[in-house]
């Protein structure tokens, strides 16, 4: 059983037999304490000191950042920012969110086909990063905001959070890691022809995060 | 692991003529090695996270065996499945296996060095399934019948006009009647194409970049957008990685993100980050059912607990080979082997063999950049020093260089006798015909290899020994 | 091997390495110039050959040990050993303690001479608090020697000293990228060595600088051989030739 060897192998290699006590203890210990290792000065920001910091690094990853007393004004900012005639499909998630959007320019979306325009919420956002924390469940779908060339994203001002450390506490608190969970950290790009980068490899051309202040 | 690592001389040779390929390595190290030093600048507590890292992978590599085990219950409480290979061979028969289970025709792929390592593709292409590469570097290469030549950017060695002859001769069977040579066009052309593969998919492949132990999860890092598209649209999704890429938590797992881009190219991270953690759930809109991570030895067991077992901190970042003088000389493809530059040399020795590798060691000044770079700080010349240790214990190394260490080393346990010997060589080099103003341009036998290049300076006239002597100096 | 000695503080042993003793005595009586200069008496000890360099990155460890030994044995006596070369430096210092790793006594040894070691411009600053003496020189490059740079992090050191000497430096894009020496590498693969000089002689004719100014004489002998052979006229000096000549260019003066 290839298991087997290769864990005989490591484990002689190792001069242990496995079934010492204290080496389970300790790795079972650590898995169980999660602790943080050193977090950079930038992943300990507060207030609006975080969300600028979210908004210069999202920004400089070609992601486009903007603010919004609420729903209202995010939906017209998004018209405004559909090509004539192009329509957008909602995430379920989004739709929950209330927002109005004209019904004309709605799409219905089906699994497996490409889309122009998506508009989706997100599980929260990292300002160290500049990165969207995205997941499979809750209503949005990582397919259907893959499969777009343009990404739009709802971002109550209050899930910006601090770091990856803080996104992990938050995921424990709601019951452990969902099957996908994605730090979307500005549009698809490749460097791979020429080491230049090109933007809309395979994801979305642009990112909008619209940045939700009242919220 | 197939390489081609013994005719690296007439391919580094090839190497150097080439002008394409040395205009593509200029680049490289302008865009890649600088964007890290900025990218380190901007980091203060870039040394700090290095020691940290190192600490972390060498803390789970002294327990690997508990944390493998961990990781693979956890994986199965989440309704995936875990399968170990101990060889390339396993490997690609138990991915067959789980793709024919399916009916699989046809299978998407995010990048993944472990596959190129086991040479998978081709085997799968051989039992009728087919299986395209959907990293754009790595689809390129693909439809040119080639290899990696550097290990997050395989296709570096191309330039953009032999991208384009490429994706006209295999594109136009799809439609597409025109020549591209704008970049972006052709990323948007590669896009359309790569869509209608990414829908179609029975099966997606990806690699690992980590797996946590703590939630049976695994790391994918990404710019273009594939692995997601790769792992989430098919019914199956296989992982396929070594079984050194464990680390215990998520927190654990975010040290090595904030390294990782950062060693590459200088940027904090990449544009996807993906945590995956086993198969499609009730509350999800999309995902495959099933789920398998395939958990590859290969010869990585073996270099536990030995002074090699540093090299299984390697995060494949890239840093060393984007600071590679020698790398940077002659490209990936030199190397025979797909992990190439300063990681390259001292990887694939194990997973291939020394016999067929043994100049991959001995290439390199041992100038020690590449330690210096290295975000898990292994000792990479220390290790290239091992391989020429074993080297020299199997001769594997000529001879006549072994004859010389020994003449070298009784020479100069016989100071006097030294000193005469040089005296002679001394007068002879001195007095060596045909040349001028202090430079002498030919010189025979080993010491031609010096001069086929560069002249060498015309020894002064008399020895240090012999001038501090004529000085009348005392010696003690 | 020396059995007496005053040992003190103002005596150093003089490391001469292979391609000083055999190539450019210069670089060696120039070192000694400026140390004496700095008020330290200069001993040479007969009994001293090789590091053990090319063995040790030849995959001869065994002969390495025994070279290290000898070299041990013959230079621990003194309060300090100067060497005026970054790679034999870091070879003896970095290198021999590891050598012994499975040898206590000689780790011991290793480890006490290692503190007792310096390469020159280490020496220079660290010990000798040298100001140096000011010389005529137009600007230079500086290339910065691997196995000094990375074993024995100099780098400040000589750029330090040769401003003292009222030296500008003009800086190398490329300053801490290998010269393509790397000891045998040079004649094992000497097509990838000559292509990586001939980067370095590109970034020093980028600078302007009519001298390149180093403190290793294997990266000397190699960039200064590329240099000829692409036929361009700039000189190549071991920082101890730039500061020997200020030392001359004093006594000049005084006289």
């Amino acid at each position: 059983m290839s298991k087997q060897s290769i864990l005989t192998m490591v484990r002689s290699r190792l001069t242990v037999t496995g079934k010492e006590e204290a080496r389970h203890q300790l790795v079972e210990a650590r898995l169980r304490a999660h602790q943080e290792n050193t977090r950079p000065g930038v992943g300990n920001l507060k207030g609006g000191e975080r969300v600028e910091q979210f908004i210069i690094s999202a920004s400089a990853k070609g992601t486009n950042v903007s603010q919004h007393q609420d729903l209202t004004e995010a939906a017209s900012h998004i018209l405004s920012l559909l090509p004539i005639g192009s329509h957008l499909s909602l995430t379920d998630a989004a739709v929950q969110t209330g927002i109005v959007l004209p019904n004309e320019q709605i799409d219905g979306w089906t699994q497996k086909t490409s889309l122009e325009n998506c508009l989706s919420t997100c599980f929260c956002a990292i300002a160290e990063s500049g990165s969207l924390v995205v997941r499979s469940d809750g209503g949005n779908s990582l397919t259907q905001n893959f499969l777009a060339d343009r990404h739009f994203v709802l971002l109550p001002k209050a899930d910006i959070l601090d770091a990856m450390e803080s996104v992990w506490q938050r995921v424990r608190d709601a019951g452990g890691m969902p099957r996908d969970l994605t730090l979307v950290s500005g549009p698809s790009s490749t460097g791979d022809i020429e080491m230049r980068m090109e933007k809309g490899a395979h994801g979305p051309r642009e990112l909008y995060i619209l940045i939700l202040d009242g919220l | 692991m197939e390489v081609t690592s013994d005719k690296f001389i007439p391919l580094s040779e090839a190497a150097l003529a080439d002008d394409k390929l040395q205009s593509a390595l200029g680049q490289l190290s302008g865009r890649l090695a600088a964007g890290r030093t900025k990218g380190v600048a901007d980091l203060p507590e870039f040394e700090q996270l290095r020691g940290e890292a190192r600490d972390i992978k060498n803390h789970t590599l002294q327990h690997l065996d508990l944390y493998l085990e961990a990781f693979e219950q956890r994986v199965v409480e989440q309704g995936g499945s875990v399968h170990w290979a101990s060889n390339e061979s396993e490997a690609r028969n138990i991915i067959l296996d789980l793709c024919q289970s399916v009916g699989a025709k046809r299978v998407t792929k995010s990048k993944s060095m472990v596959t190129e390592e086991i040479d998978l593709v081709p085997f799968l292409e051989a039992n009728d399934i087919e299986a395209v590469e959907t990293d754009l570097g790595e689809y390129i290469i693909q439809l040119r019948g080639e290899k990696p030549s550097h290990i997050v950017a395989p296709a570096v060695h191309l330039s953009k006009d032999q991208v384009s002859e490429t994706f006209f001769e295999h594109h136009r069977k799809l439609g597409f009647n025109e020549k591209i040579h704008d970049r972006g066009e052709l990323v948007a052309e590669a896009r359309q194409v790569l869509r209608e593969k990414f829908l179609a998919a029975d099966v997606g492949i990806s690699g690992a970049n980590f797996l946590v132990a703590e939630t049976g999860t695994i790391v994918l890092v990404t710019n273009e957008g594939n692995a997601e598209l790769t792992t989430a649209l098919p019914g199956t999704h296989i992982v396929v990685t070594g079984i050194e890429k464990v680390v215990p938590t998520l927190e654990d797992a975010s040290t090595f993100i904030r390294l990782l881009a950062r060693s590459a190219l200088g940027a904090d991270i990449s544009a996807y980050t993906s945590f995956i953690t086993g198969p499609k759930r009730q509350a999800d809109g999309d995902g495959p059912d099933n789920f398998h991570v395939v958990l590859v030895d290969n010869g990585r067991s073996e270099m536990m607990g030995s002074e090699f077992q540093d090299m299984l901190r390697c995060i494949r970042c890239s840093a060393c080979l984007n600071h590679c003088p020698v790398y940077l000389s002659v490209g990936g493809h030199a190397y025979g082997s797909v992990y190439s530059g300063p990681m390259g040399a001292v990887l694939t020795p194990q997973l291939a063999s020394l016999e067929k590798s043994k100049h991959l060691a001995n290439a390199s000044s041992l100038c020690g950049r590449c330690e210096s770079v290295c975000p898990v700080m292994i000792p990479l010349p220390k290790l290239l020093r091992l391989w020429r240790d074993k080297e020299a214990a199997e001769k594997l190394n000529p001879a006549g260089m072994r004859w010389g260490l020994n003449l070298w080393s009784w020479l100069i346990g016989q100071p006097r006798l030294y000193r005469i010997t040089t005296s002679i060589a001394n007068r002879v080099l001195y007095h060596w015909p045909g040349s001028s103003d202090g430079f002498i341009n030919k010189l025979p036998a080993l010491a031609g290899a010096w001069t086929v290049h560069r002249d060498l300076r015309r020894p002064e006239q008399g020895t240090f020994s012999e001038q501090h002597r004529r000085k009348g100096r005392k010696r003690v | 091997m020396v059995t007496e000695l005053s040992v003190e503080s103002k005596t150093v042993a003089f490391f001469v390495t292979c391609l000083v003793e055999n190539i450019k005595p210069a670089v060696g009586f120039d070192s000694i110039t400026v140390l004496e200069d700095a008020g330290f008496e200069v001993v040479v000890p007969l009994n001293q050959v090789c590091c053990g360099q090319p063995n040790y990155n030849g995959g001869d460890r065994a002969n390495a040990i025994k070279i290290a030994k000898n070299v041990i044995d013959e230079f621990m006596v003194f309060d300090y050993v100067v060497i005026p070369s970054g790679s034999c430096g870091g070879m003896i210092k970095h290198h021999y303690p590891q050598l012994f790793a499975d040898d206590v006594a000689y780790r011991d040894k290793s480890e006490q001479l290692a503190t007792k070691v310096f390469e020159l411009s280490q020496f220079l600053i660290q010990v000798a608090n040298y100001k140096p003496c000011s010389v005529s020189q137009a600007t230079v490059a500086y290339h910065d020697a691997c196995a000094g740079l990375r074993e024995l992090n100099i780098s400040d050191g000589p750029r330090q000293l040769l401003k003292g000497a009222g030296v500008r430096i003009h800086e190398l894009k490329e300053t801490e990228s290998c010269c393509g020496f790397g000891g045998t590498f040079c004649v094992k693969y000497p097509d990838i060595s000559a292509a990586m000089a001939e980067r370095k002689v590109q970034d020093v004719l980028s600078t302007g600088a009519t001298t390149l100014v180093m403190g290793d004489l294997g990266c000397m002998l190699n960039i200064e051989g590329k240099l000829q052979r692409d036929g361009y006229q700039i000189q190549v000096k071991h920082f101890a030739e730039i500061l020997a000549a200020g030392v001359q260019q004093k006594a000049e003066k005084n006289c």
